[in-house]
C-alpha cells in the first residue's frame, strides 16, 4: 500500500516535470518561431532596399540625371547589379549558418562562436552593400547570439562586439572616411510622394524588424521567469512530497514494528504453545500413571523435563534471534526428523517421516518457515485432534517442495481457523506458496503445502 | 573506414577545388583582356575637328600590336559629343559599367576624385620601371593631382598666352619693357595704340582684343573658388583692383566694340590665344596666308599689383577608374598614350593640342619648319608660360557660377557701377547659386 502511494507520489511529479518540459518547449518553439521571423524579416527589407537601389540607379540614368546624381552622392555608388545578388545571397549564407547552430548549439559552442563571427563579418558585407544604409540583420545576429550562446560571459562578449561593430558602422561615422552613398541619396532622386513612400515602407518594415526584436527579447525574458517560477513550483511540490514520503516511511516503520509483533507473537506461539502442548499432554498422562506405575511415571517426568528444557532452549534462542535479528541455520530434514523424534519418544502419538525426490538446498527463511509450519501441524494433530498417528511426507520435485502432513485425529466439519493456521497461511504466502486444509468429521486431518524454492544454489 | 572515406572525399574536394581555380585563372589568362576606353568627340575651344578618332585608332591599333596574339583589345565608343560627354559617363558609373580608361573633363575632376572614382596612380608610376614623369611638362602632371594623390595622366595640353602685333608697335614707336611686364605697363601700350588713325571720330586702332577680366583676375590672385567649389576664395581687394583695372581698359576704346577680324588686319595690338586657337587661326586648313602683312611674336600675360605673370594651362587628362578589372594593362595603355613619343607626337598632328611630353614637343620644335608654330614652340617662351600657368576651376558648378561672374562683372564695367557694392552683390548670388 505504501508502495503504491510512493509510487503515485513519484508519477505525480514526473508528470509535474513533464508539464514543466512541454511548457519550456512550447516557449522555445515560440521564440524560434520569432526567430526566423526576424530572418524573414531582415531577408525582405534587404530584398527591398537592394531592389530599390538597383532601380533608382537605372531610373537616374534613363532620366539623364546621373552626373546631378554623382554630385550630390558624394561618393561612388556601388554596381546596382551587384547589390540585390551580393546582398541577398549572403543573407541567405547568414539564414544557412543560423540552421548549422541548431544543429550544433546543444553539441558544439566552438562552432557556434565560430559561426556567429562569421555571421559578423557576413551583416558587415551586407551593410557594405546596402550603403550603411540599413543595419536590422544585427539585431537577428543579437537573436542569434541571445538564442544559441548559453555561457553568461561569451554571450555577454559576442553581444557587446556586435553591438560595437553596430555602432562603428553608422553611415555618418562612416562617410567621414569611406566612400558610401546613402539609401537617402537614391531616395532624394525621387518626388517628394514616392519619397514619401519608400520611406515609410522602409520605416515601417524597420519597425516592425525592431519590434519583433523586442518580442522575441521579451519571450526569452517571460520564458526565463515562467522558467524559475515552474521551477519553484516544482521544489515546493517536490517538498510536499518528500513531507508525504516521510510519513509513509513512518507508516511503514509502524508496519515493521507490527510485523515484528507479529512474529514474535508467532515464535512465542510456535515455541511455547508445542512445548507446553507437550508438557501438558505428558503431565495428564503422568497423574494417571502415578497411580499406576511410579516409576513409568516418574521416567515420563524426566521426559517432560527434558521437553521443558527444550522448550526453555527455543525460547532463548528465540529472545536470542529477534535480538541479533540472525536466523540460525538448521539443515532442515535434520531438524524436522529430530523433531518427530521428540515426539514420538514420549506421547502416545506415533509420527512417521518419509522423503522423495532430492533433497535442495534452501534459504534460511524457507528452512525456517517450513520447519515451524511442520512443527505447527504437528502440534495441532496431538492438540486439537489428538490423533494417534501423523504421516509427514516431503516430495521434492524440481525447484517446488511438497509437503502432505496428514493426521488420523478427530478431524473437523468445518475448519476454524484460529491464529495458528491463518498464521501458517501467511507465512507460506510470504515464500509464495500455496497451503490446503482438508479435514471430515473423524476422518482426521490433513495439511498440504506447496512451496516453491526459489532459483539459486538449490542444488549445489 | 569511415574515416578514411571521409578524409579521401574531403582530398578529393579540395584538390578539385584548387585545380578548377588553377583551370580558371589560366583560361582568364588566356582570355583577351578588354579595355574601354572613353572618349569624346569636340574640345572646350569649338574648334573644328575633322577626326577626333584618328589618334584613338592609331594609338589602338599600335597598342594592341605590343601584345601579339590579340590578348590586349581596346575599345571605344565613337559618336559621344564633349557636351553629352559628362552625363554619359556618369551613367556608366551609376550603373558600375564605365570605361577602365577615359579622358576627364575638367568639370567632372574634383567631383570624381572626392568620390573616389578615379584610380590613384602613384604606385603604377614608382613601380614601373619603363615610366619616366620627369617626360611631362610638371604643371600638367600637377594638375591631375588631387590632395596627395595623382588621379590624372596628362595627354594633351593648351597653354595660354598673348600675341602682339611687332609691326604696329614699332610704327607707334612702343617697345615693351619684358623685365617690367605689369598691368600699368600693358595699359600704357593699350593706351598708346588705342587711336582714331583715320580721324573719323571712331576709334579705329585698339590695344587688345580677347582679354577678359578672369584672365587679369590671375595675374592677381590665387584662386576664385575653392577646390570643391563651396566656397568663394576670391578676396574683395583683389577683385576690385581687376574690376577697376578693366574699366580702364574698357574706357580706352570708347565705346567701340572689338572685333576679332581687326586683329588679323593688323588694328590691334595685343590678341589673347589659347594654343589650339592658335594653331587652328594660323593653320593652313582654315585661312591662307592670315598675318601676312604683319610681324607678331608671343608674349605672357602682364601681371598685377600683387600677382604674377601666369596664364591658365588646359589639360587634357586621362584617368582610370579604380574598378577597373585589367588596371595593369590599363596603365600601360594610360601610359602608351601619354608618355610613348609616337602616340604624343600625333597630339601634334592630329589635334590642336601641345603634347604633355615635353621631350616630344622639343623633338616637334627642332623638326618643323612652320614659322607660326616655331613662334610658339620657341623652347624658352613655351616653357616660361607652361610653368607660369594656372589650372581653371574643376568643378561641375564653376561653368554657372563663371557665368554669374561674366555678367555681373560686364555690368560693372558697361554701366559704370560702383566696384565694392558690385562685388558684394555678385558675392550674394554666387552663394545662393553654390547653396542650391
Amino acid at each position: 500500500m505504501v508502495f503504491i502511494k510512493i509510487k503515485h507520489i513519484l508519477m505525480k511529479e514526473l508528470a509535474i516535470i513533464y508539464k514543466w518540459d512541454v511548457l519550456i518547449m512550447n516557449t522555445k518553439l515560440k521564440v524560434k518561431y520569432l526567430y526566423w521571423f526576424i530572418y524573414m524579416m531582415n531577408l525582405l527589407i534587404i530584398i527591398f532596399l537592394s531592389i530599390s537601389i538597383y532601380n533608382t540607379s537605372y531610373k537616374i540614368c534613363e532620366d539623364f540625371k546621373a552626373r546631378s546624381f554623382l554630385e550630390s552622392a558624394k561618393y561612388l555608388p556601388l554596381i546596382p547589379s551587384k547589390i540585390p545578388l551580393y546582398t541577398i545571397s549572403l543573407m541567405l549564407i547568414l539564414g544557412l549558418s543560423a540552421i548549422v547552430k541548431s544543429f550544433f548549439h546543444q553539441k558544439n559552442i566552438y562552432i557556434v562562436i565560430l559561426t556567429i563571427l562569421f555571421d559578423i563579418i557576413i551583416c558587415i558585407y551586407i551593410t557594405y552593400y546596402l550603403n550603411y544604409s540599413y543595419k536590422g540583420m544585427f539585431l537577428f545576429l543579437a537573436a542569434t547570439i541571445l538564442l544559441y550562446v548559453s555561457l553568461t560571459d561569451i554571450r555577454m562578449i559576442l553581444l557587446i562586439s556586435t553591438l560595437i561593430t553596430y555602432i562603428l558602422l553608422d553611415y555618418d561615422l562612416l562617410s567621414v572616411n569611406a566612400n558610401i552613398v546613402s539609401f537617402q541619396n537614391y531616395i532624394n532622386y525621387y518626388p517628394e510622394q514616392t519619397r514619401m513612400y519608400l520611406y515609410s515602407i522602409k520605416n515601417i518594415l524597420t519597425s516592425l524588424n525592431e519590434i519583433l526584436f523586442f518580442f522575441l527579447a521579451i519571450s526569452m525574458l517571460q520564458a526565463k521567469i515562467r522558467e524559475n517560477k515552474i521551477y519553484i513550483e516544482l521544489n515546493n511540490q517536490l517538498k510536499e512530497a518528500n513531507k508525504k514520503l516521510e510519513s509513509y516511511a513512518q507508516e511503514s516503520m509502524q508496519n515493521a514494528k507490527m510485523k515484528e509483533r507479529n512474529r514474535l507473537a508467532r515464535e512465542i506461539h510456535d515455541i511455547l504453545g508445542h512445548s507446553l502442548t507437550s508438557i501438558a499432554t505428558g503431565l495428564e498422562a503422568v497423574l494417571e500413571l502415578l497411580e499406576v506405575n511410579f516409576d513409568v511415571a516418574k521416567s515420563q517426568l524426566i521426559k517432560i523435563q527434558e521437553i521443558a528444557k527444550k522448550g526453555l532452549v527455543d525460547v532463548r534462542r528465540s529472545v536470542k534471534e529477534l535480538k541479533i535479528d540472525s536466523i540460525e541455520k538448521y539443515a532442515l530434514i535434520p531438524a524436522v526428523e529430530k523433531l518427530i523424534e521428540e515426539v514420538n519418544q514420549f506421547q502416545g502419538t506415533k509420527v512417521t517421516f518419509s522423503l522423495e525426490g532430492n533433497v535442495m538446498k534452501m534459504n534460511g527463511d524457507e528452512e525456517q518457515t517450513i520447519y515451524r509450519v511442520v512443527q505447527e501441524s504437528i502440534t495441532n494433530a496431538i492438540r486439537h485432534g489428538r490423533a494417534q498417528h501423523i504421516e509427514v511426507k516431503f516430495s521434492f520435485e524440481y525447484y517446488q517442495l511438497n509437503i502432505v502432513i496428514k493426521d488420523d485425529g478427530i478431524g473437523c466439519s468445518a475448519i476454524q481457523k484460529g491464529f495458528g493456521l491463518m498464521h501458517m497461511e501467511e507465512r507460506i504466502r510470504m515464500l509464495d506458496g500455496t497451503v490446503e486444509f482438508d479435514s471430515l468429521e473423524g476422518k482426521g486431518f490433513t495439511t498440504k503445502l506447496l512451496i516453491p524454492i526459489r532459483w539459486g544454489n538449490a542444488y549445489d | 573506414m569511415k574515416k578514411k572515406v571521409k578524409i579521401g572525399t574531403g582530398i578529393i574536394l579540395i584538390l578539385t577545388l584548387i585545380i578548377g581555380a588553377y583551370q580558371y585563372d589560366t583560361y582568364n589568362r588566356q582570355k583577351t583582356v578588354e579595355i574601354k576606353f572613353g572618349v569624346y568627340s569636340g574640345n572646350k575651344w569649338k574648334i573644328p575637328h575633322i577626326d577626333t578618332y584618328k589618334i584613338y585608332d592609331e594609338a589602338i591599333r599600335l597598342f594592341e600590336e605590343q601584345y601579339p596574339s590579340a590578348k590586349v583589345k581596346v575599345t571605344y565608343r565613337s559618336g559621344t559629343l564633349m557636351e553629352d560627354y559628362s552625363e554619359w559617363l556618369a551613367q556608366k558609373i551609376v550603373k558600375g559599367e564605365e570605361p577602365d580608361v577615359f579622358i576627364i573633363l575638367e568639370e567632372d575632376f574634383n567631383t570624381y576624385a572626392s568620390i573616389g572614382l578615379f584610380e590613384d596612380l602613384r604606385s603604377f608610376m614608382r613601380e614601373d620601371n619603363s615610366f619616366n614623369q620627369k617626360v611631362f611638362y610638371q604643371k600638367a602632371l600637377d594638375s591631375g593631382k588631387y590632395g596627395h594623390h595623382q588621379y590624372g595622366l596628362p595627354m594633351g595640353i593648351a597653354p595660354t598666352f598673348m600675341i602682339v602685333n611687332q609691326t604696329l608697335l614699332n610704327k607707334e614707336n612702343i617697345t615693351i619693357d619684358k623685365e617690367h611686364w605689369t598691368w600699368d605697363a600693358f595699359y600704357n601700350i593699350c593706351q598708346a595704340a588705342t587711336e582714331d588713325t583715320d580721324a573719323d571720330g571712331m576709334v579705329d586702332q585698339f590695344g587688345v582684343y580677347g582679354y577678359e577680366w578672369d584672365d587679369a583676375f590671375y595675374t592677381n590672385d590665387d584662386m576664385l573658388f575653392s577646390d570643391n567649389g563651396l566656397k568663394i576664395a576670391f578676396q574683395n581687394e583683389k577683385l576690385y583692383e581687376t574690376i577697376d583695372f578693366m574699366k580702364k581698359m574698357y574706357v580706352l576704346n570708347k565705346g567701340t566694340v572689338v572685333k576679332e577680324n581687326y586683329f588679323d588686319k593688323g588694328y590691334v595690338a595685343f590678341k589673347t590665344f589659347s594654343l589650339p586657337e592658335y594653331r587652328a587661326y594660323t593653320s593652313d586648313t582654315y585661312r591662307l596666308l592670315r598675318y601676312k602683312n604683319f610681324e607678331w611674336t608671343g608674349i605672357p600675360f602682364p601681371k598685377g599689383a600683387s600677382g604674377e605673370s601666369i596664364s591658365r594651362l588646359d589639360t587634357m587628362h586621362l584617368g582610370m577608374s579604380s574598378r577597373s578589372k585589367n588596371k595593369a594593362v590599363a596603365w600601360e595603355f594610360m601610359k602608351f598614350l601619354t608618355a610613348n613619343p609616337t602616340i604624343q607626337e600625333k597630339v601634334w598632328k592630329d589635334t590642336y593640342m601641345l603634347p604633355a611630353n615635353k621631350e616630344v614637343v622639343a623633338d616637334i620644335y627642332s623638326s618643323i619648319s612652320n614659322r607660326e608654330d616655331k613662334k610658339i614652340l620657341q623652347p624658352e617662351f613655351l616653357n616660361h608660360i607652361i610653368e607660369n600657368s594656372y589650372s581653371a576651376p574643376r568643378f561641375k558648378k564653376y561653368q554657372e557660377l563663371k557665368n554669374i561672374l561674366d555678367q555681373n562683372i560686364f555690368l560693372i564695367i558697361a554701366q559704370d557701377k560702383d566696384i565694392a557694392k558690385g562685388i558684394t552683390e555678385t558675392k550674394r548670388t554666387l552663394r545662393e547659386n553654390i547653396k542650391q
